[in-house]
Formats: C-alpha cells, structure tokens, sequence
C-alpha cells in the first residue's frame, strides 16, 4: 500500500524527495490539482475512494498522513 | 520573555502617543493657516456683538454691519455693535452650531440669516468646510457636539491634523509668522488684505470694483432635483430658528439681490427657489426679505454694482445696500 | 462607518477599554455588544438580513447536529451515520440555498433586469435593494460553517450566541477576511490577558494599512482616473494606468485587511492572512494562495473539491480517461471545475460581464499551464533552461505580474472596445513626461511632481517590506526589537505620513478663505 501510493507520488511530483518529509501542503508541493490527480489516481489504482470531507490538509501533508487516510477507507 | 516583550511594548506605545500629541499640536499651531475665520469667531466670542450675520458669500460681501446696526431697533434700543460672519461654504450646519457657541458666550440680539439658495440644493463636503469653523472654536460643549454631528464621518485626518486640507500647501516659510500670531493673541487684519478685497474689522469684507468684461465664468443655477439635500440642510434652518427662540434671540431671513443678467438666465429654477423659501419662512413665521422678488424695487440690480455674476457687490454698492437693508429690517 | 473615519477610531478605542477593563468574563459579551451596535449603526433593515442568516445557519447546523448523534448511539453506527448524513443533506440545501438566494436576490436582481431589458427592452424599472454590509462575508462564513458540521469537520454550536457572535464579529464586516469557524470562534469566547504586545503589534500594522490606504491608494487613484477618463490624449501613459490600479487596488484592499487583521490583534485575536506578496507570484495559481487567500482557499474547500470528487465529475473523467488518456484525462475534469470556480469568483466580484469576463481569464490560464504542463517541461528541456535558477524566477514573476495586469482591465475599464484600445496604447505609446499635464487633484499640475515622488517612494517603501517579508521575516514581531527610540521614530513617521502626504479631500473653497 505505501509503496503503491509512494509510487504514485512520485509520478505526479517527480522532483521532490517524499519519503519522510512532511508540510507537503502548508510549503504548496502539493497543490490543490495535484491532490485530485493523487485522489483519481488511488481510485484507479487501489480502487479506494477518499470522500470530500477528507480533503483537509493534515490528511495530505506527508506520505504517512496519506497513507493512514487510504488505509482508513480500506476497511470499510 | 512575554513580560519583557510586553514591558517594551507598553514603552514604546505610551512616549509614541506622549510624542504624537505633542507633535500634533505644535504642528497644528505652525501650519494651520490663520484664517479671517480666526478673526470672526474671535470678535463673536470675545465681545459683545448685538447684530451678527451669518450666510454665505454673498452675505460676506454684501452686508456692512456697521452700516446696519445703527438703524435697527431691538428691545427698544439701536443695536451698538455687529458682526459678519458670513463665508463662502457656510450652511446652515454650520451656522446652527456658531449661533450654539455665541450663545453660550455672548448672546446677540437679533441674526440675520442669508440665504443663497444654491447652498440648499447641494450637499456639504466633508472636511475642510467643516474645519473652516470648527478649528477655530474655542473648546466648548458646542465644539464638541459640532464634531459629534458633522465631523465623525469625516476621516481621521481632519480630525488628528487640521493642517492636512493643506496637504501640501503647507506654507513651510510662513511658519514663524503664523507661530507668532497664534502665540501672541495677533488677530491684525491687514493680513487680510488682497488684491481684489479686504477684510474689515466687523467681518465684512469689500470686493474692490471689476469690470464686466473681467467677471468671473458662471455656470448658471439649478435648484430643483436636489430634494436630499434641500431636507437636510432646511432642517438645519429649521433647528437654528428653533433654537434662536428659545434663546431669545430674534432671527429673520434676507436673500441679497442678484444682477438681472443672472436673474434672467434662469427664470424657471429662481421662481422655484423663491417659492420654496417663501413657503418655508411663512410656516415658520420668519420675516423673510427677498430682494429679488417683493423687495425688487428696493436696490437696483444692474450689473456695473456687482463684481461677478453670482452677484457678490463691490465694496461702495455694498455700502449703499446696507444702508438700505437696515432701513428695511428696523 | 469607513475604516479611516473618526468614528471607527472612537468606536475600537470604546470597544477595547470595555473588553480590558471590565472582568474578563465579560469579554466575549462585550465583542458581541459592540458588534451588534457596530451594525445597528448601518440601520435596522441590514440588521435583518444578518438575523435571518443566523437563525437558519443556527436552527440548521443544530439539527444536522442532533442527527448525528442520534446515530452515533446506534448499534449498527455505520448504516444509522449514512442514513444520517442522507438527511443532514437535505437540512443543508435548504440552508444554503436560504442563505445564498438572500445574497444572490439582494446582488443580482438589478443585473438581471438590466439584461433582459437590453435583450427585449422591456422596460422593467429597477428594485430598490441596497446591498447589507458584509453580506457576502457572513453568507460565506455561515455557508462554510454548515458544510462542516455537515462533513463532521466541525462540532455543531449549541450556543445561538457564540454562533451569532462568530458571524457579527464586527472588524470583517467591512472588508473580510472569511474565517473559518475552527480557527476564528474558539479565540471569541477564550478570555483573553491584557498585552501591551498586542497593541503594539496591532497599532503598528493599522498604522501601515492607513499609509497603504491614505497615501498609496488615494494618489494612484487620482492619476489612473485621469488616464482612464481621458485614453486617448494620454495614450503614452496608458501602461501606467493599469499599473497604477494595481497600486490602487492592492492599497487599498490589503491596507484594509491590515486595519482589519491589527484591530482583531488588539483584542488578542488573531485572524487569517488574505494577502501574501502577491505580485512575488510566479503563476497565477500562486497568485491566487497570495491574493484575498480566504476566499481563494474557501473556493477550494467548498466549490472546488466536492465539484471535482462529485459523482457527476467522476463519470465524466472515465470518459475524458478513455478519450484523451490517463494523464490528460485525469485533468480536464479538475480543469472545468476550475474554471466554474473562476466563474463564480468573477459573479461573486459583481454582477457585470468584465467581472465574469476577468473571472474567467484567470480560469483559462490556469487550466492550459495545467494541461501544458508536460509540454512546458519538455521545451524547458530542449531549450536548456534551469527552472531553479533566479534569473528563470525573475522571469516568471515578471510574466505572473503582466498577466495579472492584463487581467485588470477586465475588472476596471467599462467597455471592451476601450480595454483593447488602452491595451494597444501599454504597447506603442511611451511618453511618461504627459504625467506632469495631470493635476494632483485639486492641487494642480504644480503640485504633480510632489505627488508622484510621494506615490514613488511609498511604492518603494512597500516593495522593501514586501521582500523583507518574502524573505521569512515578521515586521511587527521584529520591530519591536528595535531600540525603544527607534522604534517610536518609526510610529511617528507613520502617522504623520498618514496624516500630511494624501491627497486632498476638497476643494479650493477653503483656501480662497485664507485669501
């Protein structure tokens, strides 16, 4: 799963070192497009559908933090 | 650390407003002009005046107290003394709130408002027209409820610093001299003394003569399609009639007469104006002295007496008609 | 009651000697009291309005509320949370339309009377509708508010008064910003200890807002009226002209929020920044996280992403995937609601076609540099250009700040024809000396050489704070560093910047009395 989304991330934002970083949003690496792609892309992919009201910053603002969103909506 | 960072804080705040009231008023005193409005509120306040007139422009120009008060009988007596206190951007805001002042201080016997209709039709700007009179008020309850009424609109520029509807035409050379005329008490009017007018020491001021061909453009009157402000500047009439009779101070109303050259451009908008106030002094139970309409014949109208077309008269034909406006008003 | 005017002065100091003076307890009820007088002070009809967006967002949020925990004490939780949420959705679309049809019958009417006048001329007379302070602010903060209880990001409030109280605050009714209840109500009812930092704090920064709004915005004013009432005869300076509406609106605008933001910091509360050095943006999505960044960021919350994650927006991306390819697929869906948000922003500006015209400019631009993105990588490549270097940076804040003023003259010139002619002038007509045939307002063209060393170094002395700020640094925070003199020094040369360098307010009627 997080080498997946890993993956994933590195795909949409290949210039940037993620693995262990946080304040991906609040220093606008990830930009308000570049969650969407990331959201299509995990549907796509792991076929797991992040709902709106879990588009908040400290749900993307490191890859652990990403991680622990997917996984959430996983089990159900 | 908070307490420390606090502690500077509380510092710097306290000398900057210590300093910032100091510097504003030093400023005040060196860069706010004296005007002749200075002088005016000056001779209200600080004497006597039976007469006092208050208005516009042409009210400044065309009345003499001096020539007026001698032939007016109040109480059954002359009047001994008068002053005009008249000027260009005065409405009736503003007079409501000078009568307010003399009153507290030096009541006088009887106020003659003139009435420039155009006034009534527009609409005070706010700022420096209220500033004219109000930074020359002495602190009074009437100076304060003046700046309650027409001035918390204004922004804080006028309010902290008078001088900024200078804003740079600070008179930075004349400094000294305005310093020294404000410390000492100098009201000396030969200040006031122009190239075209003087100012006289009962308020009066005399346009010296223009040619016609010299007469300043003219854009003509309009008076209706005003109704906001003619409200609101008739309630201010309104008020100061009211206030004038429970002062006991006897009030009455004159409009100055008008060349016929700028009577007869705009017949239709004067007739209107005439009707409005004729109405207005009569619900008031105001004398009203038009000398455009029933008091046509009373002074003649022709254009060699006035300096421009908005009817301001030369000095020797405002002499000439104050002689005859005292005789009238008795 | 302005920003600038006597009264709002005398009406913060009143409100802060209440809210320090009397027990702290009280403190909450005292903002509440002042904001409420604050109001009334516009009349008792604008006081109407509000109460009706308080009462819905309340009455909503509160049973929206009481839904989900009723289901939260369900055994199976998870069937009792949806069915929940299934009719928390009807509470709120009710709301939202009751507060969005309030705003948009109250904005709109008159703009749509006027179109359909123009198309079939039928005369209609306007309404007599005159627009509530802060409507749009409130509308915002309660819509907002309600799709979070809605989302479960935010609590519902129990308490009608400390809902009221986040809605009537008074320093954003004027200008913004749009607070989000997580971050703003907590700090309205927390009591507060009384620091002088925070005055100092908050002084110092009205202090900048009235230099950006007296002195900067007023002069630009006076000169990018002249150029716009009169293209043609200064056609040499047309460029000017909307540069110095950049200056005008950015003055004004942030030098508001800085009143704004330094009041709320006067009364220990701190609010959300709208503005971050704008024009040090290098695309114009980086302008717009610096530029009125509430409403930006409330976009995205609250249009942007439920419009792209909405099931609609799905279907459609599978077909744009299939048709254009996963990469290129993906985007268009996220492009359109983009540009349906720049729409909105644009309508939300004001009801005019340069406003929706000016929204959608910027919705364009963004999506193609989001589809172009790739191609943009590779022509960098080839042309063997370093995207980290300063020089390619300078570059592409030049190029974000030509954008963003083409982008003006949608927003400030009345016809297009005439947005096109001034256009044309920016670029073959060059004559800066046409400057000195402009009075400086009532002033005369004497006095224009004055006024523009004023205008001149006022710009100067904002775009040195702007890159001290750029670089990291904290004016306020740091100034009171300083020694004390200094420091005091720099206050009053503040103020009296503020008092004595504006233009003038009225005429000559006044000197004329001086003789």
């Amino acid at each position: 799963m997080r080498e997946k989304i890993l993956e994933i991330l590195e795909d949409l934002i290949p210039d940037e070192e993620i693995e262990g970083r946080t304040g991906l949003v609040e220093d606008r690496i990830l930009s308000s497009f570049t969650i969407l792609n990331l959201i299509s892309e995990i549907y796509d992919e792991l076929d797991i559908e992040i709902p709106v009201e879990d588009v908040v910053p400290e749900n993307f603002d490191s890859l652990d933090a990403i991680v622990a969103v997917v996984e959430k909506y996983q089990q159900v | 650390m908070h307490s420390s960072d606090g502690k500077k804080a509380a510092k710097v705040l306290i000398l900057f407003l210590i300093a910032a009231a100091l510097l504003l008023v030093l400023l005040d005193l060196m860069l706010y002009p004296c005007t002749f409005m200075r002088n005016d509120i000056h001779a209200v306040t600080s004497e006597q005046q039976d007469l006092v007139i208050l208005g516009t422009s042409n009210g400044k120009m065309d009345l003499d107290p001096d020539r007026i008060a001698g032939s007016v009988v109040r109480d059954g007596e002359p009047l001994r003394s008068g002053h005009n206190l008249c000027v260009g951007g005065e409405y009736p805001v503003d007079a409501y709130y000078i009568t307010k002042l003399m009153a507290a201080e030096n009541k006088p016997k009887l106020i003659v408002f003139e009435v420039d209709p155009g006034y009534f039709a527009t609409e005070k700007e706010p700022g420096n027209n209220y500033l004219l009179f109000h930074h020359e008020f002495p602190l009074s309850l009437a100076k304060l409820q003046y700046f309650a009424d027409a001035m918390r609109n204004c922004d804080i520029r006028s309010a902290l610093f008078a001088p900024y509807e200078y804003s740079l035409l600070y008179e930075i050379p004349r400094v000294k001299e305005t310093l020294t005329r404000k410390l000492t008490g100098d009201y000396d009017i030969s200040y006031f003394k122009g190239k075209a007018q003087e100012y006289h020491e009962n308020g009066f001021i005399e346009r010296y003569p223009v040619e016609e061909e010299n007469f300043a453009s003219y854009d003509g009157f309009t008076f209706e399609g005003n109704e906001e402000n003619l409200r609101r500047n008739t309630a201010y009439l309104s008020k100061l009639i009211a206030y004038c009779r429970a002062q006991d101070i006897d009030i009455l109303a004159a409009v100055m007469p008008l060349p016929d050259v700028t009577l007869d451009r705009d017949p239709e908008q004067f007739a209107l104006a005439w009707e409005y106030f004729d109405a207005f002094f009569a619900e008031e139970g105001v004398d009203f002295y038009n000398f455009n309409t029933d008091y046509y014949n009373a002074y003649p109208h022709s254009t060699d007496l006035f300096a421009d077309y908005d009817g301001h008269m030369n000095g020797d034909s405002a002499r000439a008609f104050s002689q005859v406006f005292g005789h009238i008003i008795r | 009651m302005s920003l600038v005017s006597i009264m709002f002065s005398v009406f913060v100091t009143v409100a802060l000697l209440l809210y320090y003076l009397l027990p702290r307890k009280a403190q909450s009820a005292v903002l509440f009291g002042m904001s409420v007088l604050f109001y009334l002070s516009y009349g008792i009809q604008p006081v109407l309005f509000l109460v009706f967006a308080v009462g819905v967002t309340y009455t909503a949020a509160v049973r929206m509320g009481a839904l989900y925990e009723a289901a939260g004490n369900e055994e199976d939780r998870r069937a009792a949370m949806a069915s929940a949420k299934k009719s928390s959705r009807r509470i709120l679309i009710i709301a939202m339309l009751l507060n969005f049809g309030m705003l948009a019958f109250l904005k709109y009417t008159n703009f749509f009377i006027d179109n359909i006048n123009g198309v079939l001329s039928a005369g209609l007379p306007h309404l007599k509708l005159l627009l509530p302070l802060g409507i749009s602010y409130y509308t915002f903060q309660s819509v907002g508010y309600l799709l979070d209880v809605y989302w479960q990001r935010s609590r519902c409030e129990n308490n009608l008064f400390r809902l009221a109280l986040f809605l009537v605050f008074f320093p954003y009714m004027v200008q913004g910003p749009i607070s989000r209840y997580g971050q703003l109500a907590g700090q309205l009812y927390e009591n507060h200890d009384f620091d002088w930092a925070n005055i100092h704090r908050g002084l110092l920064r009205i202090l900048w807002g009235l230099f950006k709004m007296m002195v900067l915005a007023e002069w630009a004013s006076v000169y990018r009226e002249a150029i716009f009432a009169d293209p043609d005869g200064l056609a040499g300076i047309a460029l000017f002209g909307v540069l110095l509406y950049t200056v005008e609106l950015y003055g004004n605008f942030s030098g508001g929020i800085d009143i704004v933001l330094g009041v709320a910091s006067m009364f220990s509360i701190r609010m959300e920044e709208n503005f971050r050095q704008p024009f040090f943006s290098v695309s114009i999505t980086d302008f717009w996280q610096r530029w009125h960044i509430t409403q930006g960021s409330w976009m995205r919350d609250y249009v942007f992403y439920p419009l792209t994650l909405s099931g609609f927006m799905k279907k459609f991306g599978k077909k744009t995937k299939k048709a254009f390819g996963k990469k290129v697929g993906r985007t268009i869906p996220v492009c359109l609601a983009n540009l349906i948000v720049f729409f909105l922003v644009g309508v939300w500006h004001g009801p005019t076609w340069g406003n929706i015209g000016w929204g959608i400019y910027n919705g364009v631009i963004i999506a193609f540099s989001v589809l172009m993105e790739n191609r943009y990588k590779i022509w960098k490549k080839a042309l063997h250009i370093n995207d980290k270097s300063k020089g390619w940076h300078l570059f592409m804040i030049l190029r974000t700040f030509a954008l963003i003023n083409i982008s003006w003259y949608f927003d400030c010139v009345t016809s297009l024809s005439k947005a096109l002619k001034m256009m044309r002038y920016s670029v073959t007509a060059f004559d800066p000396s046409l400057f000195l045939t402009i009075p400086a307002g009532k002033l005369g063209t004497d006095f224009t050489p004055y006024a523009l060393g004023i205008l001149l170094g006022g710009c100067l002395i904002l775009f040195c704070v702007s890159l001290w700020k750029e670089r990291g640094a904290d004016p306020e925070a740091d100034v009171l560093k300083a020694p004390v003199a200094l420091q005091v020094l720099l206050f009053l040369l503040l103020l009296l910047a503020v008092l004595a360098l504006g233009p003038q307010s009225a005429g000559r009627g006044f000197i004329y009395a001086q003789f």
